[in-house]
């Protein structure tokens, strides 16, 4: 299947996201960092995350949007990335769907097209 | 990123989770109304359209106030993220979407606390720094203030970091309350160090080498007004605020505040009455017109 964003982008766009909900440093989390064990992140920051990498992917013109009961079973910051990239579709102007909805919020800072070098680190993570 | 305000009202409209609440939407209404009628409250009512219309209706105020209809609810016992995700539509969503969007000043929900702080989070997004907004209530202290109780209620289950946030927050709400230097303590059931359980200690450690740390306090000196920031994990704050409401024979002024996301955000008691709902009404229009948030967040950046 073709997919219109790598996952190694939506890698960046998650350890953004996952900084900024967690207040953790970027630099710190790593593609194996797990959401509970490792980030402590509950369900409320992992739909947080979620919804905020899809406002970003809504402004580079990508349409992601992951369902509830695969939101849940979400383990690590690389897997969130995997299936969100798989589920990424070229944006058609629709609004019915979770990622436009949370696309019209105002919330935090869009990650838009300025993506940070890649970030390495182990901490909390089973390097 | 300026929010769109409206251009040609004042500030203080309220969006209120007419669906939120033990006696919703009867109860809840009826306080809407109560709030318009005798104080002027600007109230946008969200919720099922039938429901509530013909909630207006059993008051005699059909017509009186608008309705912005949102056909989900959020159950009590649902997981509150899950659930917003599932439910766009949800009422507490809309709700604090309006927010968002400019259309109303101040969000006022009876219904579920973790639903309404996970829907502002979403909607309305955070302060700079903040990790997990937080529930703060007014405790009548037995000096003429009140102190600020942080978690009221918002997130059961903290780790001992999220305390340290707590505090800034209480304590940056505090100065707004115009308290000058004020103190913090942490809610314990000795005032030594090294009391309490594993989170109340870990949280001591963290908390010692921060400003205006007062070390741990018992209940009775709360009460006393010893400090004016309580800091503690919401499920303890709430077993503590409503105590604190039971001894008093009283639901206290009604509304406590979320600090930490970027808006006015306010949560009445689950069993409120009209004339609660009505007094939280008042004070979300009041805090709006004060923009509570805004100098929230601008203390925050200071500390």
């Amino acid at each position: 299947m073709e997919q219109h964003v790598s996952t190694e982008e939506v890698v960046e766009l998650v350890v953004r996201r996952v900084s900024e909900v967690l207040d953790v440093d970027a630099g710190d989390i790593d593609p194996g960092a797990r959401f509970d064990e490792d980030l402590h992140a509950d369900s409320l920051d992992l739909v947080e995350v979620v919804e905020g990498v899809e406002r970003d992917l809504l402004l580079l013109g990508i349409r992601a949007g992951i369902g509830d009961a695969e939101l849940v079973t979400l383990r690590t910051v690389g897997d969130a990335a995997a299936r969100i990239a798989a589920s990424a579709r070229p944006e058609t102007g629709q609004a019915d769907d979770p990622a436009a909805t949370a696309a019209q919020t105002r919330s935090n800072t869009p990650v838009g097209a300025t993506i940070p070098p890649a970030t390495r680190g182990v901490r909390g993570a089973d390097a | 990123m300026a929010r769109q305000r409206g251009e040609t009202r004042e500030r203080g409209r309220v969006a209120l989770d007419a669906m939120g609440g033990d006696h919703a939407p009867a109860a809840v209404v009826a306080g809407a109304v109560r709030a318009h009628v005798d104080h002027g409250v600007d109230v946008v009512l969200v919720g099922r359209s039938d429901a509530v219309t013909r909630a207006l209706a059993d008051v005699g105020a059909t017509g009186l106030l608008p309705i912005v209809p949102a056909a989900d609810v959020i159950g009590m016992r649902e997981d509150p993220a899950i659930g917003l995700r599932a439910k766009p539509d949800a009422s507490i969503r809309v709700a604090a979407r309006l927010v968002a969007d400019g259309k109303a000043d101040a969000l006022v929900s009876a219904g579920s606390t973790g639903a309404t702080l996970a829907a502002a989070l979403l909607q309305l997004g955070r302060l700079p720094g903040v990790r997990r907004p937080v529930v703060a209530a007014l405790i009548p202290a037995s000096s003429s203030r009140s102190v600020v109780l942080v978690d009221a209620g918002g997130s059961p289950d903290a780790q001992p970091e999220a305390l340290v946030g707590y505090a800034r927050m209480g304590l940056a709400y505090a100065e707004v309350l115009a308290v000058e230097m004020p103190r913090v303590g942490l809610l314990n059931v000795g005032a030594e160090a090294g009391k309490g359980n594993a989170l109340a200690k870990a949280a001591h450690t963290l908390l010692s080498g921060t400003e205006r740390f007062a070390g741990n306090i018992e209940p009775e000196g709360v009460l006393a007004g010893d400090v004016d920031v309580v800091v503690t994990d919401g499920f303890t704050g709430n077993v503590f605020l409503k105590t604190v409401e039971a001894a008093s024979r009283g639901h206290g002024d009604g509304a406590a505040v979320l600090l930490g996301v970027d808006g006015e955000v306010l949560i009445a008691h689950g069993a409120a009455d009209a004339g609660q709902i009505a007094a939280a009404l008042r004070i979300a229009a009041d805090v709006a017109t004060a923009g509570l948030s805004a100098k929230v967040g601008a203390r925050l950046a200071r500390h």
